[in-house]
């Protein structure tokens, strides 16, 4: 193999590192799930990385994200679920309200909830940065 | 019009404009997203925040699921308010009642109360069954109240505590337990904490 063409390798190898690195790497591991609607300004050193969804004996739809705080400092966010019926009407209810989290650096988390009544069709986890803290 | 008169009243005129700027105005809050500080003391929001918390633990525990499917009859028993605060209670039970109503587990009977029936139409409209002057064919009937199966109870506990010369914490506790009055055992229970760290010229009660 040429030097030239070694080196061109080498080149490439470090520039896909550094660029990996620098990447936002926020909600990357479920991007492409609608179920989760992360803002914008939530863009970095957050990694959701699993949605599970069951239905329990009472026919109440309970949800776990997954995730971990992949920064070096606390990160606060606030979160929110909105359920919605078979005919894609929301559901009103006090278990769909704004609820602030406090994320440990370099930690895992978990955000739980449960629907506010049986046979919920979907639901989106809205998630925003907390600004009132400061963070 | 004296030289004396005009300055008087270019100063009153002054004097309104600047008083009118100051003022604070009022705005209706949007509680769905409400950003607006946090006091010492118990808003609309820690009562919201308790009784979300205390539903989603419900409806979690399975505590409130029938086994035939049905649903339970519950009754509201004594809520303790035990902080320094005024506070009706029914700013946390009405929105636990509300939910679990919505929920289709559990509705809650107003013909029965420790301090007798929250409402007390459900008896005095009975006492009509011996009056000539009502339709005796329709409404109620002997034998149609339906008891409790579960009773909701719990306190609100107060705690200030200082932490220096200038800030204090107060610490606030829901406390609430479903019973099944057949058996007298608690098939549910939980604490919300809401811990307010602030200035100590606030105050909380």
């Amino acid at each position: 193999m040429a030097k030239h063409f070694k080196l061109a390798v080498l080149f490439i190898s470090l520039a896909l590192i550094v660029l990996s690195g620098c990447a936002s790497t926020s909600t990357r591991a479920l991007s492409e799930d609608q179920r989760l609607l992360v803002h914008s300004n939530l863009n970095s050193g957050v990694l959701f990385e699993s949605l599970i969804e069951n239905v329990n004996n009472g026919g109440f739809t309970e949800v776990q994200l997954s995730g971990r705080n992949i920064s070096n400092n606390v990160q606060k966010i606030e979160y929110k679920i909105d359920w919605f019926d078979s005919r894609g009407m929301e559901i009103k209810s006090i278990l769909s309200r704004w609820n602030k989290k406090t994320l440990v650096n370099n930690m895992p988390f978990q955000i739980h909830a449960i629907s506010p009544k049986a046979d919920i069709s979907s639901f989106k986890i809205l998630i925003i940065r907390d600004d009132s803290s400061g963070s | 019009m004296s030289r004396f008169m005009q300055y008087v009243i270019f100063a009153c005129l002054g004097a309104c404009l600047l008083l009118s700027g100051c003022a604070i105005p009022t705005e209706t809050v949007d509680t769905s997203y409400d950003k607006g500080k946090a006091v010492m003391g118990l808003d609309y929001r820690d009562f919201e925040n308790a009784a979300s918390d205390m539903v989603e633990s419900m409806l979690s525990s399975g505590a409130v699921n029938k086994p035939d499917g049905g649903r339970y009859v519950m009754v509201i028993s004594r809520i303790t308010n035990d902080t320094m605060q005024r506070i009706d209670t029914d700013q946390l039970v009405k929105k636990i009642r509300v939910e679990l109503l919505r929920s289709g587990k559990v509705v809650t009977t107003t013909a029965v109360g420790l301090d007798g029936p929250e409402d007390q139409m459900v008896m005095a409209a009975r006492d009509l069954r011996h009056s000539d002057e009502f339709d005796q064919s329709r409404g109620t009937v002997k034998g149609q109240l339906i008891k409790p199966e579960l009773s909701l109870s719990g306190k609100i506990i107060q705690r200030n505590n200082r932490i220096d010369k200038r800030r204090q914490q107060v610490d606030y506790y829901f406390q609430m337990t479903m019973t099944d009055i057949a058996t007298g055992l608690a098939w549910w229970e939980d604490e919300k904490p809401i811990v307010k760290r602030g200035s100590s010229k606030s105050v909380s009660w």
